[in-house]
């Protein structure tokens, strides 16, 4: 008992005690009486960047898991030089931090940035009219860039413990490519792609600096208006509130994936 | 069924070549066993089959069809993995229905072959299980059965019961060569297991390092071994080196470097030809005592006897020479008990040097 101790007494100090400070102050008024002021407050003021946070969140984990199970699907499946370059080159974006994509971002997606240049090069874009992506699609396409290799390296790993014969069998009952990625290989791996697609979801709710640096004006995400809300405004208590929020929205994926691991159906390929 | 032909089919790992210019029918209908030592090549050849992988030279044929370079899944073949490899989130009618939906089969076609199938491998009843609640016996029954409710052209089967425990396996065998003798099928069965391949085949193809070393029916191969690693690899051999000293009318009589002379039949042996001489455990006959005809009878020492419940292993020192025997259960013999043995000649496996 006494040897748990320090262990409890850290997740206290450190994780409950902050936890409940802002979960109390986000229902408490200038007076320190009980209120949902700060709630109705942040829903007025805030109410379309919550939504805004959700629907980036639910575009960015959509996108990013399918372009990563395809690639994923990919690189097992073939013994080509190029899918082994493929799988190196797809890891690099996993240890970039989040405030150097957000930079390269700023450069590759501005006005006359990369991206734009090359489009208009291949005559898709007028330079003079460029694509405007400091927002929710410049906002998706840095998500999909950090988190397309990360959700890549989670569904490869489990991709890559299923035994070879596994394909074999499917192939030798008739099935093509698409079969056996569709029907075989992705259902086999279903909770590590569940596992993939939750910690995805959350990181994308919660990251502050890509959508800071990303998106001009409003919407924008509830990350950056907490932190607005406390530099310029110091108020704890509607940015507590705004906390909440994203509580409960990456609570539910949360509780989903708690409930996925216990359940974990162990199938011993 | 068609006939399965192998023309000078090689594959090689880097600078190992796993399988040398293996020539090969399997004959419609029949059950071939493709045995050796692991590295053999067996397996290779197997997948070589199956399209799994693609030989590096030759050309395999199912029926007329050259399907040298076609990928497995347009081979019309069963396989039937070592490690099962039944699909854990399907159940077990999941697993046989697979295929035949591929193949855009009518439900209720689907539904009845998929019953037909189950009973005939003895698991009706069984079809909403998944594989990780069934048995290690009936998972191997599902993966025949699944192999089998495609009716394919040739059924391959990669050592499917090495996992099994022995009891099973020994059931198994039959119910696997009873079924291929049902069906009619094709079958080609790889395994490291001789008893599996005397029991199971009809021929039986001996690899060794990638070659074909004899193929033949499990009788000629135990009876009469082709080399002394088929002697040695098929059964228990004892081996014997000696050299030709007499020929005669029918017999000839070979003398061994320590001087023991031995009695065989004549054959094709030419004086001054050297010979290996294998000599099956149930070959070796002992004696009561002191023989009054005098042929191939010797006086052994016993090197060390172990009692094996229904009979004695025993190794028996002839000369500078080691005869391993079986004697009828009763008294263990001591080390070192001397004993009369007899090798009858026309027992004795000849194996030219």
């Amino acid at each position: 008992m006494f040897l748990l101790l320090p262990a409890v007494a850290f997740i206290l100090v450190m994780y409950l005690y902050p936890f409940a400070l802002s979960i109390i102050r986000s229902f408490t008024d200038e007076t320190g009486g009980l209120s949902l002021a700060n709630y109705y407050k942040a829903v007025s003021l805030y109410g379309r960047d919550i939504l805004f946070s959700i629907q980036v969140a639910i575009l960015g984990t959509l996108i990013s898991t399918a372009l990563s199970l395809a690639l994923a699907s990919y690189i097992r499946l073939s013994e080509s030089r190029v899918a082994r370059i493929i799988n190196s080159l797809s890891r690099l974006g996993i240890f970039l931090p989040y405030v150097v994509v957000a930079q390269m971002m700023r450069s590759f997606l501005a006005p006359h940035g990369l991206l734009n240049v090359l489009l208009a090069n291949m005559g898709l874009v007028d330079i003079d009219t460029p694509l405007q992506l400091f927002n929710i699609r410049g906002l998706t396409f840095g998500f999909l860039w950090k988190e397309t290799p990360f959700i890549t390296f989670i569904v490869l790993s489990g991709l890559q413990v299923i035994d070879d014969t596994y394909i074999e069998a499917a192939r030798s009952v008739g099935a093509k490519t698409r079969h056996v990625i569709l029907r075989i290989l992705l259902p086999m791996i279903k909770p590590t792609i569940a596992i993939a697609v939750v910690l995805t979801f959350c990181t994308i709710v919660s990251t502050f600096t890509l959508p800071y640096m990303i998106v001009a004006g409003n919407p924008t995400t509830v990350t950056v208006d907490i932190a607005h809300r406390v530099t310029y405004f110091g108020d704890y208590r509607v940015a507590s509130a705004l906390g909440v929020f994203l509580y409960l929205i990456v609570g539910v994926m949360a509780v989903y994936y708690l409930r996925r691991t216990v359940r974990e159906e162990v199938y011993g390929y | 069924m068609p006939e399965v032909k192998l023309e000078r089919v090689t594959k090689r790992y880097g600078k190992v070549t796993a399988v040398d210019r293996l020539d090969l029918v399997v004959h419609d209908g029949e059950i071939l066993t493709l045995l050796g030592p692991s590295g053999c090549g067996k397996t290779t050849t197997l997948r070589c089959i199956a399209g799994f992988i693609v030989p590096d030279e030759g050309r395999i044929f199912l029926g007329e069809e050259e399907v040298t370079r076609l990928p497995p899944e347009q081979r019309d073949i069963g396989f039937v993995f070592q490690n099962y490899a039944l699909w854990p989130h399907m159940t077990v009618f999941q697993n046989l229905a697979f295929g035949l939906q591929l193949r855009r089969t009518p439900k209720e076609e689907i539904r009845e072959r998929v019953r037909e199938v189950l009973s005939l491998v003895r698991l009706s009843g069984m079809e909403d299980r998944y594989p990780r609640q069934l048995s290690g016996g009936q998972q191997q029954r599902v993966a025949l059965a699944r192999a089998l409710v495609l009716r394919p052209r040739v059924l391959l089967l990669d050592e499917p019961l090495s996992n099994l425990d022995a009891k099973l396996r020994e059931e198994m065998r039959f119910e696997i060569r009873e079924l291929q003798r049902q069906l009619g099928i094709t079958a080609i069965y790889v395994t490291h297991d001789q008893a599996e391949a005397l029991v199971l085949s009809d021929r039986i193809a001996v690899l060794n390092e990638g070659r074909l070393v004899q193929l033949g029916t499990p009788e000629e191969i135990y009876q009469r071994p082709a080399n002394r690693f088929v002697a040695g690899f098929i059964g228990l051999s004892s081996f014997i080196e000696a050299r030709v000293v007499e020929v005669e009318v029918e017999t000839a009589v070979l003398e061994t470097e320590d001087g023991i002379r031995l009695r065989v039949p004549r054959n094709a042996l030419a004086e001054g030809q050297a010979v290996t001489l294998a000599v099956r455990p149930e070959h070796v006959e002992v004696l009561e005592g002191s023989p009054a005809d005098p042929e191939n009878a010797f006086r052994v020492e016993v090197i060390r006897a172990a009692y094996l419940g229904d009979s004695i292993d025993c190794r028996l020192r002839l000369g500078k020479w080691e005869l391993r025997t079986q004697l009828p259960p009763g008294r263990v013999p001591p080390p070192g008990e001397a004993l009369w043995i007899r090798l009858p000649r026309e027992k004795l496996i000849l194996i030219p040097a």
